[in-house]
């Protein structure tokens, strides 16, 4: 028997077949727990529609939006998620195109939580409207008025934006998992699973040919969706960096917003990375290694978002106007301190311990240290927009808000919506790349042990 | 201009169709029905317009009220009369909610047990019948004071049955009067003159808010006072206590409560020193010390003696005292003082006008009200018939009052609303609202206002005075008149007392409608008739003044045998505090509370809505550990409440007060148990030798509950160094604005308002200024147009402009408000809530933040942080309390952040200049209102509604916003539309000061001035051109279309 070549970055696999049964396991059914699982998330989804309902009806004073505080826990919540939606999308296509070795297995579930996440944040614009039954307002819709929407505004390059990076990203995401399902429908037996696998695989058979125009369009798709990395969060930025508000209007926030997205992104990929890999014995698949990779990447992207808080706050003192200054002390020391305080101490503080090669390479330290994150930058985006529009230039209309058990309550729905998709995804997708991971293994020698690595459908290599 | 197109606009339901079609007919009901044969006076979408008089204080201004298919939509002042000059108050524009009041008496009812019985006004004048005659001769009639034919009608009827009259007004003033009887022998409420005034001192009197005629007093007030010409008036405040009007003063003398008349007597002496006329009372004057008055007082002699120099040396000068809150015990000596100064400054006849007096107010005293309470205590009274007043809330009347009322067999009320007293009766007979109404009032001799109906009665409700007229008839009681109807008496006494007292009206101005009608009618009827329709048309006619009398003669033996001595103050252990009630600005004397929207008013001073608080000094506050919004206990002997702190600079730290107006048991369900009665916290004490309450009169234990609550309040106290409201010292100011600029106030071809002596229009030419340039850019900015581009690019953009958004042929809108006539009304809010069906949010949603006032009154409270320590230790001495108002309303910029954010359009800009906002095309971003730096973008957080039969008044050319919709002060762009296509038909271009928005119509110190900047001869374009002229936050490059003048801080403050 040969020396078992090992892989440098999943040392713990050993074969094409391993990769197979291990990743096509989690696509059986689901036990108990799941589904208990599942159940609690529906009924918060459920509170949150219930919320939104009452929203709809009574009307957005439900909300505990006022004067002059316009935008407050929703917008929050959609620039939240716009950017937990960044890293996977950086992910696979960014680091696809810089061949970074440590990718292949993380990216499916990055993906999918990319695509889930810019679902959950798309509703977020509708649901803060006033009027949420003519959102379709928006859209550049031919009609008979020859109404069309202002191109000015930056709320409509958002919802350009949003609306390519959701389509980008689910294509993005479907195209990379055929292979993967077609490996999946020729191994299942449940008949509902081999009907949507074989419709969804699109007769995936392997061919050379197949291969060959698959990796094209997969680069070509990475090539695409590498700008909207950059571009989708600097649009984001700019519903805010548009604006005259003292706080918001600042040329530093189209990198700062994107920095802080992929920090938040990836910090959000380690916090569920974590407990999938604990449930479904992939230790194997997400090793140490990956977790230490990403965490370097948040500790860049970390300080680069602790830079940008430090500029602010200079350009505040440096500019020397009153609105400016006092937009900053305000949220330093104002009714907001906490949370202001709240976002430095998760956002430029704690990741500091991201230095240390134990922590980087301890899993519940990372689990621990990315919730934090994830608190800390919905706060930053809380701190940014509630802070600096509750004492503008105007004394007499200055006011605090605080949320209301509607927006807590939709900010929790959310939640529930992105982690029943994520469920969902986890038992009817492949959330790891077959294909993809085969290529970072070592090949298998047709002479070991004398018979086919795995079945044909699931050969990488290229 | 504005005069020809009001007449023109005005085509008044005369007598005869006007009697028909709005008379006193009680049938209502509502059938959707198309008219077979359409009135001729009701055009669908055309307003008719019907001239009036407000009625809903003694002071009587004229009112024009805009119906819209048959239904009062708005009210507005009377541009001819000289009570209210044009101009209405807060509660005036309120008025309508008063008509339409869901809480309103709707008919005829009986007390049935607990409850109450609906019943025919027959049976209800037969049980009023019946009760007379079985109570005979032990009826009393509790009215109010009024003038005019229905007091005629009252004296008459009440003499028929041998019934006793009381009259009773809550604020009568009865020590003004009482003074005025015992020094010069007249027993009067004088007129005051504030417009020749250039130097005015009051001593507590509110005469901005409630003070016998606020609308003519703050217009005449502003007029003199407002810097022009180099010249500024000067406001001095003796008292305890700053209200709005004390706030708006130059000068304050905190003296201590019960003090003021001190100040009073040795701004006298100094007069006299100065060689004033001291006439007979040289001797008594010789005895007054002043160092030891400023002593007592605790004000400084040197400014007792500056203040009263100048008093003697302004040549026009005028002292008003006392007011409500200023009435101690010696509230009569006060009076009597304040007419010694004026008298011997030479002010009586000039200033003061005894030989004119205000005759709506009083006649009554509290002293006979108690009396008759006593009685029916008593059981010495059979029946009690209540027109009017609410005695049993208005004034302390000891703790059996309402056992007293208690034993009274039969007490039938005629009052409009189930306030305390009415709903302690046995018969509800409730009037019609005096839009409704026929009737008249004389708020000055020779000054005839006409009230007619407006509208059918909105409920099945009988005008009081028919009701008199059919029960006289009933009982078989002659009455000296013919007269079937009030109408008819009311026609019978103009023709024989006003008709010939007049003589010829004004004739309408030729091609007018009103002036084909009466050519056509001359030659049909009767003098009187032609006349009587013409003095409906004119609302108000005036008599021929008679020659001023000579001044009275001053009884120095009257003021001799008067008490100056400082009186004690109540209150016994524990009670620190001297305790002041006050009149509300917004309900008066609490008969106004049920008015929505003056509830949903921010108060001009503390900006609370819908609650009472106690004022109380910040040091006091500090020590206490109070901050605004801490509940604080407040205890008398005579009473105890809880409320809100407003901390308030202007109030001594010995001192607290509490406004009057709130806390009703009934009244409705806008009035009813919200904040709390101060009247409650005082004794039944009646004043000697007026008969008046005695409102200031004891002190009061103020305890920190430790609870605290959100208070219903908006607004920031200071500007945090935003120079929003900019003020400039009199210094400055000359060199800025040399020359006046009132003259532009003046709307070509009409009438001249200005006062004598004012300079020619010309003058204002030379007065243009470094804001040239601004009024240049606004002139040239309008919005997108046809740009016409002259030349070549080295021509691009044109001078002035920035953007080159401009055309040729569009107006460009724009706003002139001047900050030093603005004292803070607040009319302007109200009157915009009207015109623009502005929702109500209440109290809940004001304490977040949600109340939506297109155009607020900001007050800021300068000093603290700008000023450093400097200004609090101003404060604290009380030289003058800096405060600034600024009304703060959508800018129209011409570079407008809201834009461009809006994604949908909804916001955008139309060609002269205005910002739109469509609000079919909203989505609900409030992305625009985030932008606006100015705040002045108000959201729709929930659909706001308007109970039933409060609706009818919602303005049919303005829209009625649902939810989630953004909205924002138009400029009256309805009406601006209007006049547009009114002068579109009419082949002309539309003429300045043709539109006038709401708020500039009815404001009384005629701040705000709109227009076309294009116009260089605008009344906007000059007035703009000031060189006080400013843009608030100009630094942002919104190019906003409002130019603010700066306000002008007293001689001696620093800026």
């Amino acid at each position: 028997m040969a020396t078992v070549v090992r892989s440098e970055t999943h040392p713990g696999i050993t074969s094409y077949e391993e990769v197979n049964r291990d990743v096509l396991k989690i696509l059986s059914r689901p036990g108990r727990g799941y589904f208990l699982l599942l159940a609690v998330v529906l009924a918060v989804l459920g509170l949150g529609i219930f919320a939104w309902m009452v929203q709809i009806v009574l009307g957005i004073g439900m909300s505990g939006l006022r004067n002059p505080v316009g935008w407050g826990a929703y917008i929050t919540t959609f620039v939240f998620w716009v950017g937990i939606a960044h890293s996977g999308t950086l992910i696979s296509a960014i680091l696809y195109l810089f061949r970074a070795r440590w990718r292949q297995s993380i990216y499916r579930a990055a993906e999918a939580m990319t695509v889930f996440a810019v679902l959950t944040a798309g509703l977020f614009p509708i649901i803060h409207l006033g009027r949420p039954w003519i959102f379709y307002y928006l859209l550049p819709y031919p009609n008979q008025r020859e109404l069309w929407p202002n191109f000015r505004s930056p709320l409509l390059w958002d919802v350009f934006a949003v609306s390519t990076y959701l389509t980008v990203s689910a294509t993005f995401f479907y195209i990379g998992m055929i292979p993967d399902i077609a490996a999946a429908r020729d191994a299942t037996t449940v008949p509902w699973r081999k009907k949507l696998y074989t419709i969804l695989s699109l007769g995936w058979r392997g061919t050379h040919g197949e291969w060959k125009h698959f990796t094209r369009a997969y680069l070509y798709l990475a090539a695409l969706a590498t700008p909207l990395v950059l571009s989708v969060h600097s649009v984001v930025s700019w519903d805010f960096a548009m604006s005259i508000v003292p706080g918001w209007h600042t040329t530093i926030f189209a990198p700062y917003f994107v920095a802080g997205a992929i920090f938040s992104g990836l910090a959000m990929v380690i916090t569920l990375l974590v407990p999938i890999r604990k449930i479904f014995g992939l230790e194997e698949y997400f090793t140490p290694r990956h977790f230490d990779a990403m965490s370097k990447l948040i500790l860049l992207t970390g300080l680069i978002v602790a830079y940008a808080y430090v500029t602010e706050y200079f350009m505040a003192w440096y500019s020397f106007e009153a609105p400016e200054r006092h937009a900053f002390w305000n949220r330093a020391f104002g009714d907001y301190w906490w949370a202001t305080w709240i976002m430095l101490t998760c956002n430029a503080i704690i990741p500091q311990l991201l230095w240390f090669k134990s922590v980087r390479t301890s899993i519940p330290a990372l689990f621990v240290i990315t919730i934090f994150i994830n608190i800390g930058m919905w706060f930053e985006r809380f701190v940014i927009i509630v802070t600096s529009l509750a004492q503008e230039y105007e004394p007499w209309q200055w006011g605090n808000y605080q949320p209301s058990w509607v927006e807590m309550a939709i900010l929790a729905g959310s939640f529930a919506w992105f982690l029943m998709w994520f469920l969902l995804f986890m038992r009817v997708l492949p959330p790891v790349s077959i294909a993809e991971l085969k290529e970072v293994l070592p090949a298998p020698l047709r002479f070991r042990g004398g018979r086919p690595a795995a079945s044909a459908s699931g050969e990488g290599g290229r | 201009m504005t005069m020809e197109r009001r007449e023109f606009l005005k085509v008044i339901g005369a007598a005869g169709a006007g009697a028909g079609l709005f008379g006193c007919s009680t049938q209502a009901p509502e059938r959707l029905l198309p008219y077979v044969i359409p009135p001729e006076d009701v055009v669908p979408g055309v307003a008719t317009w019907f001239r009036t008089t407000c009625r809903e204080c003694p002071a009587g201004c004229g009112m024009d009220i805009r119906t819209r298919e048959g239904r009062a939509v708005k009210a507005e002042g009377n541009p001819l009369s000289p009570i209210g000059h044009g101009r209405l108050c807060a509660r005036g524009q309120a008025s309508l909610h008063g008509l339409y009041n869901p809480d309103r008496i709707p008919q005829a009812l009986a007390r049935a047990g607990e409850d109450w019985e609906p019943i025919s006004w027959d049976e209800a004048e037969q049980r009023l019948v019946a009760a007379l005659q079985q109570a005979g001769g032990r009826t009393v009639f509790l009215t109010s004071g009024h003038s005019g034919t229905m007091d005629r009608l009252l004296d008459e009827w009440t003499a028929a049955f041998g019934i006793e009259r009381v009259r009773f007004d809550a604020f009568a003033l009865e020590p003004l009067r009482a003074a005025n009887r015992l020094l010069f022998g007249q027993d009067v409420l004088p007129s005051h003159d504030f417009s020749n005034a250039d130097v005015v001192v009051s001593f507590g009197a509110d005469f901005l808010e409630t003070w016998l005629s606020p609308v003519d007093y703050a217009h005449g007030f502003t007029r003199a006072h407002a810097y022009a010409n180099g010249r500024r008036g000067r406001f001095v405040w003796v008292g305890p206590h700053q209200s709005l009007t004390g706030l708006n003063a130059d000068d304050w003398l905190p003296a201590r409560p019960g003090t003021e008349h001190l100040v009073a007597l040795a701004m006298a002496r100094v007069v006299a020193d100065q060689g004033g006329q001291a006439g007979p009372a040289a001797a008594f004057l010789q005895q007054v010390d002043v160092g030891a008055a400023a002593e007592q007082a605790g004000v400084s002699e040197e400014r007792i003696r500056q203040i009263a120099r100048a008093f003697a040396n302004g040549g026009r000068s005028l002292a008003v005292g006392p007011g409500v809150g200023s009435s101690s015990r010696a509230a009569t000596a006060l009076a009597a003082a304040v007419a010694l100064l004026n008298y011997v400054a030479g002010n009586i006849g000039r200033t003061v006008r005894l030989d004119r007096p205000e005759l709506g107010a009083g006649g009554g005293s509290y002293q006979a009200v108690r009396e008759l309470f006593a009685r029916m205590g008593r059981g010495e009274i059979g029946a009690l018939l209540v027109y009017g007043p609410n005695p049993l809330y208005s004034v302390p009347l000891g703790d059996d009052a309402a056992a007293a009322l208690e034993r009274v067999p039969f007490i039938a009320s005629f009052n409009t609303f189930p306030d305390e007293t009415s709903s302690r009766a046995h018969l509800l007979l409730p009037d019609h609202h005096f839009l409704e109404s026929w009737d008249d009032y004389v708020p000055r001799p020779g000054v005839y206002s006409l009230v007619q109906p407006v509208m059918n009665p909105v409920f099945q409700t009988k005008q009081t005075g028919d009701v008199l007229l059919s029960v006289a008839r009933r009982a078989g009681v002659a009455l000296p008149t013919e007269a079937a109807t009030y109408y008819d008496y009311l026609r019978e006494t103009w023709q024989r007392d006003v008709f010939p007292r007049v003589g010829e009206l004004p004739e309408p101005p030729a091609g007018s409608a009103a002036a084909i009608e009466a050519a056509t009618a001359r030659a049909l009827q009767s003098p009187f008739e032609n006349w009587w329709r013409r003095a409906l048309q004119l609302g108000v006619v005036t008599a021929e003044a008679p020659a001023p009398a000579a001044p009275p003669q001053l009884s120095a033996a009257a003021l001799a045998q008067l008490d100056f001595s400082v009186p004690e103050f109540g209150g016994g252990e524990g009670a620190e505090y001297h305790l002041i009630v006050y009149p509300s600005y917004r309900f008066y004397d609490g008969q106004l509370a049920n008015r929505p929207w003056l509830q949903e008013l921010p108060d001009p001073i503390s900006k609370l809505s819908w609650t009472s608080w106690v004022e109380v000094n910040p040091e006091t506050a500090e020590r206490l550990g109070l901050v605004e919004g801490s509940i604080a206990e407040v205890e008398t002997p005579h009473g105890r409440v809880e409320l809100l702190v407003w901390p308030h600079p202007g109030i001594r730290p010995d001192t607290i007060a509490i406004q009057l107006g709130q806390g009703h048991e009934a009244l409705g369900r806008y009035a009813q148990n919200r904040g709390v009665n101060a009247a409650r916290l005082l004794a039944p004490e009646v004043e000697e030798p007026s008969g008046g309450l005695v409102w200031q009169q004891t002190r009061a234990a103020l305890r920190n509950t430790g609870r605290w609550e959100r208070p219903p309040e908006s607004g920031n106290a200071t500007q945090a160094g935003r120079e929003v409201a900019r003020a400039m010292t009199l210094e400055e100011a000359r060199r800025a604005e040399p020359v006046s600029l009132v003259a532009a106030l003046a709307p070509a071809g009409a009438e001249t308002r200005g006062r004598k002596g004012e300079p020619a229009a010309g003058h204002g030419e030379e007065a243009v200024h470094p804001m040239e340039a601004v009024v240049q850019e606004l002139q040239g900015v309008g919005g997108f147009g046809p740009a016409v581009v002259p030349a070549g690019p080295q021509d691009y953009p044109p001078p002035g402009t920035h953007y080159g958004e401009y055309t040729d042929t569009q107006p460009r809108w724009a706003m002139a408000i001047d900050l030093e006539r603005c004292i803070g009304c607040s009319a302007c809010i109200t009157a915009c809530y009207a015109e623009n069906n502005i929702g109500i949010v209440g109290p809940d949603q004001i304490k977040q933040g949600r109340i939506l006032h297109w155009i607020r009154i900001e007050r800021y409270f300068y000093g603290h942080e700008e000023h450093g320590e400097d200004a609090e230790q101003t404060a604290e001495a009380g030289e003058y309390t800096p405060v600034r108002f600024i009304p703060m309303l959508c800018q129209h910029c011409g570079n407008a952040p809201c834009e461009p954010v809006c994604p949908v359009y909804a916001a955008y800009h139309t060609p002269d200049g205005l910002n739109g906002q469509i609000y079919n095309r909203c989505v609900g971003t409030r992305y625009c209102a985030n932008n606006c730096p100015y705040k002045v973008r108000y959201f729709n957080w929930y659909t706001w509604e308007w109970p039933e039969p409060l609706n009818w008044q919602l303005n049919p050319d303005v829209a009625v916003r649902e939810k989630g919709v953004m909205e924002k002060c138009t400029f009256c762009v309805q009406r601006i539309r209007d006049a547009q296509h009114r002068a579109r038909l009419e082949g002309r271009s539309v003429a300045d000061g043709e539109i006038v928005p709401a708020c500039a119509q009815t404001c009384p110190g005629e701040a705000i001035v709109f227009g076309n900047i294009k116009d260089p001869n605008s009344r906007v374009a000059r007035i703009a051109a000031s060189g006080r002229g400013y843009r608030v936050l100009e630094e942002l490059n919104t190019q906003s279309g409002i130019v603010y003048l700066q306000q002008v801080l007293p001689e001696g403050v620093e800026a």
